[in-house]
């Protein structure tokens, strides 16, 4: 009998505060989740209010609240009678609308309380997220739903057209600058590689067995008039995504040299390759005397490896070209 | 102009992005491997930031506040693809040293908590001054913690050698680890600073109160 009268007397207490408090429902959890957002929203507290934020800052919450638009009316109003409780009938805490009636009845509803206790800590929690979150969404709940859903659909429509429409300005402003400003730098790197050479000439029949070797494009090289070999773009995987090169082969199949367009590795480790100690050592080699031939970066092994494989691959199409 | 000054203050010293509201941490710590990066990489940020925060301010009213993260993040990512493309055709130099840090910075998020916190609830020109001083206080704040980690961990200072021969450098510092370590030192000193000025504005003003008794 006794232990029936301290949990009555704790669900009253209980009661009693959050009477006393706004919202009548479990205080302690609306403290705590307040005081929650209160920590994430202090990191940005520049000129509003903090109280405005707590109730604005929740997105994600907002899209379950539609159960809770009934409960909330009777809530809010100040009117702090224990009937209040009981009118909110669904998600309130059936044990503290018992709790308020005489004793001697506490003995039967004992058993149940003990049940409801486990669920309405539960049920209080969500609920009390759900008023505090529910005031901004009476506005909107209270237009009708087409065109509440229409407003929202049709503005976000407007905002994605508009973006776009401004990206394809941008881009067909810049694209014929972007593709001349790729082509210069390759063709910097061709003269570069095979010392001055006239026009070189995109190779057209690469095959896609060959593209997926990494052999992007194959531009062949002139000079004077003969012909002095070629030129491979090649694209191999490095540490920090794709390593850009352009390598040179001349007609017998060696390297002539290796230049790396672009590549994006750790400076201080995977960029030492861009380096001419470590790409001066493929001048020369051929595809068979690359194995096992080429000194990698202390600290940088799959850049290394990256450079090395993308040089093979260029070596690989050698014979494999048809005019 | 007083106003915009605290705005400035506050961006970068007070509420700093990195250092204070712990915003944007990682291209904090993958571009302070160097010094170029960090600053091209936060100038990108000041540019972005204002022009999204401009933007922003002027809809304000007009986005529903149900889909406004989305309409941010596609006003946001719309802006970092048109500034990607226009630097990649009139400064190819700075898109070879940037490359893939510009279209990160897309998931900066002192983007879209600026957009939230801020742009969202104050006119256009609150807004660009706000954008500009977090824009500067991330920058400054990366370059701080990029010329530690290029000092010691690579011996340069802006891809120039500052110590010669005999230094050998600590890599630490250029991998992922030492990005922690610099930035938890960075993140103290600051603390230490902050609170100690804290500490004197508190006792100034018990004195005074005390005085007043």
């Amino acid at each position: 009998m006794s232990k029936s009268k301290r949990k009555n007397n704790n669900s009253q207490k209980s009661n009693n505060t959050s009477n006393v408090k706004n919202n009548g429902s479990n205080s302690q959890n609306v403290q705590a989740a307040e005081t929650e957002q209160k920590n994430i929203s202090e990191v940005t507290p520049v000129i509003e209010t903090e109280e405005k934020k707590v109730s604005e800052s929740v997105p994600t919450v907002e899209t379950e609240q539609k159960k809770v638009s009934e409960t909330v009316p009777a809530n809010e109003s100040k009117e702090i009678k224990i009937s209040e409780e009981k009118s909110a009938a669904d998600k309130e805490d059936e044990t503290k609308a018992e709790s308020v009636k005489e004793e001697p009845k506490a003995e039967e509803k004992n058993i149940k309380t003990a049940d409801k206790k486990d669920e309405s800590p539960k049920k209080s929690n969500s609920k009390s997220e759900d008023e505090k979150v529910s005031k901004p969404e009476q506005k909107s709940e209270s237009e009708s739903n087409p065109m509440f859903f229409l407003r929202v659909a049709g503005t976000l429509t407007l905002i994605c057209a508009l973006i776009a429409l401004m990206m394809s300005v941008v881009n067909g402003i810049t694209k014929d600058k972007i593709a001349a400003n790729v082509l210069a730098k390759k063709m910097d790197a061709i003269s570069r590689i095979f010392d001055g050479a006239d026009n070189p000439q995109l190779y057209e029949n690469l095959t896609d067995e060959q593209k997926a070797r990494g052999v992007s494009e194959i531009y062949l090289v002139n000079k004077n008039g003969a012909e002095v070999g070629y030129c491979a773009n090649v694209q191999s995987n490095g540490f920090g995504g794709a390593i850009d090169m352009m390598i040179g082969v001349d007609s017998e199949g060696n390297v002539v040299g290796v230049e790396i367009v672009s590549m994006n590795e750790t400076p201080g480790l995977g960029s030492k390759t861009n380096s001419e100690s470590f790409l001066g050592q493929f001048k020369g080699q051929s595809a068979s005397s690359i194995e096992g031939n080429v000194d990698a970066i202390s600290g940088a092994t799959i850049s290394s490896k990256a450079v090395t494989a993308g040089v093979s691959a260029a070596l690989s199409v050698k014979d494999e070209i048809n005019k | 102009m007083n106003s915009y000054i605290k705005q400035l203050r506050d961006g970068v010293v007070t509420n700093n992005p990195t250092v204070v509201q712990f915003l944007g941490m990682c291209p904090t710590l993958a571009v302070t491997t160097s010094v170029k990066n960090a600053i091209g990489m936060g100038f990108a940020v000041i540019a972005v930031l204002t022009c999204s925060n401009l933007f922003i301010s002027l809809v304000r009213k007009f986005i529903p506040k149900e889909v406004r993260i989305a309409s941010y993040i596609v006003i946001i990512s719309g802006f970092v693809t048109a500034v990607e493309l226009l630097i990649k055709a009139f400064l190819p130099a700075l898109d070879e040293s940037l490359g893939l840090f510009i279209p990160l910075i897309v998931v900066n998020c002192i983007i879209l908590a600026r957009a939230e916190a801020f742009a969202s609830k104050n006119k256009p020109l609150p807004s660009i001054m706000d954008g500009i001083s977090m824009g500067l206080g991330f920058t400054i704040s990366l370059t701080v913690i990029a010329s530690v980690r290029e000092l010691l961990g690579a011996g340069t200072l802006f891809d120039y050698p500052v110590f010669g021969e005999w230094f050998s450098p600590a890599i630490i510092f250029i991998l992922p680890s030492g990005a922690f370590l610099t930035l938890g030192f960075v993140v103290a000193a600051v603390q230490k600073i902050r609170n100690s000025s804290a500490e004197r504005k508190r006792i100034e003003e018990l004195k005074k109160r005390m005085n007043e008794e």
